[in-house]
């Protein structure tokens, strides 16, 4: 693999995407494509070799922590899999407990997901190492942002001007809003669309058009990002009925219709089968769900190579 | 080792609050611990103690009508010692204590308890509020003759609002028989539900549950209803947002017995101040938007707002360092409502030095209807708080009195504060570097 043109990306966390320039995402996005290029063609590049990746997961997500771990190893590192939900981390200790004790074993990358919002800027001044967002409570998830724009970019070429309709629970979605800061960034329209109760009207504030209406909300739009209905997070209802929900807000092949001939259809995953999506929307050809899935390890490879793990941040 | 100082002379303070016209440069004689002279160019006697005040001013001591003081139940984070000594520090010298200890203050004995404890301290009055109901239940309602005769000075289940509206209509009459006044913290929980903040762009931005303003209005109007109908004497604590504002200006227009109090952090920041988490930033009920904070200003200034109140809610440093949304809701004020008040409203020329005094002595006296609190009354034992508003300085870590250190201030830049507090003819605190002669004394 040829050398990266550009040393790294002079910061040592990613905390979420709301922190980079345009031309911090432009560099990732690159830096992945080329990743994605040798990927299965060698058996590991040596990038981090010698150096430990901490996986430390506060909340249960397989396809996440896998896709950072095949990233890293991929480039030659050492993993550690802490899944603090099943460990005896959890049994009367503070957050800032658990992480001093993974502090002092010494790490140079730590891939966090926890519960609470903010819970990785809240850790990151306690590590030497380079602490990496997997997703903080309803806050940011912004490998997931990233490469979800890497595959809209590869399959439409540019997210300049590209109208993008983020459809569901907006308010309590990490996904939604790095995704949303991201598209901004790079200069696309964005859209969520979804009830007053989980999309907000002064989500305006944040430069994206808000509406409660499902028709109009995705008209003209060239993607739509539907985002999984997330029950488990609602104490009440915000919405009347899953039904309720599907029929108003479920992407199925006749609501389809109201959008563009070609637009292309993503999901984070895991998809609540015929709530928010049906079966037959995610088999089309225009489904990029799949891409998404692939496109997660060079992006993350992206990510754990481009951050400085000894860079050191004024903050 | 100075002699016990049973004798007094402040020298050539402005004087506020007294009989004399507002800062005044006047002497301030106390005689064995009583209030005897206030007057221009007195003289001296030579066994009385001489503190040279030019330069300061002296104001009656601050009234606070919300502490958290946290004993008993929650010594690790403050005690009455401790809370009496940041009250001190800030100038206060007549604070109110809120019931949710642990165990909760509803009965005789818990009372008692905390009036004993507090006589063994600096001369700081403390003033125990007992709760309005059993446990802080919502249920059943305590005692109020019983603890009024212990000493309880209001009842309130402060952190909690009354959630049933009749048994609040009867806690109001029943407090009304007596003469009390209930202190109402106005809160739908339903409406909170798991939120940590002010439901703006704010919250928005940062993934956190917000808390929305009608969760507070709500409560406000229907105890102000309830107020008007009955008759029952009630003060709203720490008012936060303009909708409640508007509420109360409506049912003082038509007569109801209601007060209002608000916090100093409320006065001062918006949901901005939250930044990137900033625990210091998380209390209830939670810091809301400019046009709320203006309102809140107007509010204060036209009398709508009886009177600031600090809201002092010490946590031990290690209950705040966590994530947001787990750290406990709530920072101490005692120490800093003057100079941060000060700093923003009085040097920027908004507010008179007069009309700050006011609001926080006279102001709370009339809320609790004891005149007898107001200003400096001569063959009382004197409650002074002695003020620098000249100096600028860096709010630190060692001007709080507080066991906690949960204050968003620490670092900032300030003017005014007590430099000499005396409270009920104690010397309460000395700023040991400006009076290097002094000894903390009890007259």
């Amino acid at each position: 693999m040829p050398p990266s043109s550009k040393l790294n990306l002079r910061r040592r966390h990613l905390l979420g995407i709301e922190d980079l320039s345009p031309a911090d995402i432009v560099q990732l996005l690159d830096e992945a494509q080329r990743f994605k290029a040798v990927v299965g063609r060698s058996e590991s590049l040596d990038t981090l070799r010698g150096r430990t990746v901490v996986n430390l997961f506060f909340e249960n997500s397989t396809r996440t922590r896998m896709s950072f771990e095949m990233a890293a190893k991929r480039l030659g590192a050492y993993v550690v899999n802490f899944d603090v939900s099943t460990s005896s981390f959890r049994k009367g200790e503070t957050l800032l407990d658990s992480i001093q004790t993974i502090a002092a074993l010494g790490a140079d990358y730590i891939v966090m997901r926890h519960a609470s919002s903010g819970a990785a800027r809240f850790i990151s001044p306690h590590f030497d190492a380079a602490v990496i967002n997997a997703g903080d409570g309803e806050h940011e998830h912004p490998t997931q942002a990233l490469l979800d724009v890497f595959t809209i970019r590869e399959a439409l070429g540019r997210v300049e001007g590209l109208k993008v309709a983020i459809v569901g629970d907006i308010l309590h979605s990490r996904v939604a809003r790095s995704l949303i800061w991201c598209l901004k960034k790079l200069g696309a329209e964005v859209v969520v669309v979804g009830p007053s109760t989980l999309c907000p009207v002064q989500f305006q504030a944040f430069g994206v058009r808000v509406s409660n209406d499902f028709e109009s909300g995705i008209s003209g739009a060239d993607v739509i990002y539907i985002l999984r209905i997330q029950l488990e997070r609602q104490r009440v209802g915000r919405f009347p009925s899953l039904a309720e929900y599907r029929r108003m807000y479920g992407l199925d092949e006749e609501r389809l219709h109201a959008a563009k001939a070609n637009v292309l259809v993503m999901h984070p995953g895991p998809v609540n089968r015929g709530v928010e999506i049906t079966d037959e929307v995610m088999r089309r050809r225009n489904s990029l769900v799949v891409q998404q899935v692939e496109n997660g390890v060079p992006v993350r490879m992206a990510v754990l190579s481009l951050l400085d793990p000894s860079f050191s941040e004024a903050r | 080792m100075t002699p016990v100082a049973t004798d007094l002379f402040l020298r050539n303070a402005g004087v506020y609050g007294s009989e004399h016209p507002a800062g005044d440069q006047l002497d301030i004689r106390i005689r064995r611990g009583v209030l005897a002279e206030i007057g221009r160019n007195l003289s001296p006697t030579e066994q009385e103690i001489i503190i040279d005040a030019s330069g300061l001013i002296a104001a009656p001591g601050f009234i606070d009508l919300h502490t958290h003081l946290r004993e008993p139940g929650g010594e690790h984070s403050e005690t009455i010692e401790s809370g009496s000594h940041a009250a001190a520090r800030g100038g206060f010298t007549r604070i109110f204590c809120m019931p949710n200890t642990m165990p909760t203050c509803d009965s005789t004995a818990s009372v008692k308890q905390i009036i004993d404890r507090a006589r063994e301290g600096s001369g700081v009055r403390v003033y125990p509020v007992a709760s309005v109901t059993r446990g802080l239940s919502g249920e059943q309602l305590t005692d109020f003759g019983a603890l009024q005769r212990a000493g309880a000075a209001a009842f309130s289940d402060d952190g909690k609002p009354v959630p049933d509206a009749e048994i609040m209509r009867f806690a109001l009459e029943c407090t009304r028989d007596i003469g009390s006044v209930i202190f109402d913290h106005c809160e739908d929980m339903s409406l909170t539900g798991e939120g940590v903040m002010h439901e703006g762009t704010v919250a928005y931005r940062l993934g956190l549950r917000g808390i929305p303003r009608a969760s507070e209005s709500t409560l406000v109007a229907r105890d102000c209803e309830l107020s008007m109908a009955t008759g029952g004497r009630l003060h709203i604590c720490h008012v936060s947002n303009m909708d409640s504002v508007e509420i109360i200006r409506f049912y003082k227009s038509r007569g109801a017995p209601v007060t209002a109090e608000v916090s100093p952090h409320h006065l001062v920041f918006s949901e901005d101040r939250v930044g990137d988490y900033d625990t210091n930033a998380k209390m209830k009920p939670p810091l809301c938007e400019e046009a709320d904070r203006q309102a809140l200003i107007t509010a204060l200034e036209d009398g709508t707002i009886d009177c600031i109140a600090t809201d002092h809610a010490p946590h031990a440093p290690n209950l705040k360092a966590d994530t947001f949304d787990r750290a406990p809701f709530g920072i101490i004020g005692m120490e800093t409502a003057f100079p941060v008040l000060y700093t923003n409203f009085v040097a920027t020329g908004r507010w008179t030095i007069e009309f700050l005094i006011e609001r926080m002595t006279a102001a709370p006296a009339r809320v609790m209807n004891r005149s007898q609190w107001c200003g400096m009354p001569m063959g009382t034992r004197p409650h002074i708080a002695l003020l620098d508003v000249e100096t600028e300085y860096e709010f630190a870590v060692d001007m709080l009195g507080s066991k906690s250190r949960n204050c968003p201030w620490l670092g900032s830049r300030l003017r005014g504060r007590s430099v000499l507090t005396i409270a009920a003819g104690h010397l309460a605190y000395i700023d040991r570097q400006r009076f290097p002669d002094l000894e903390e004394v009890t007259m």
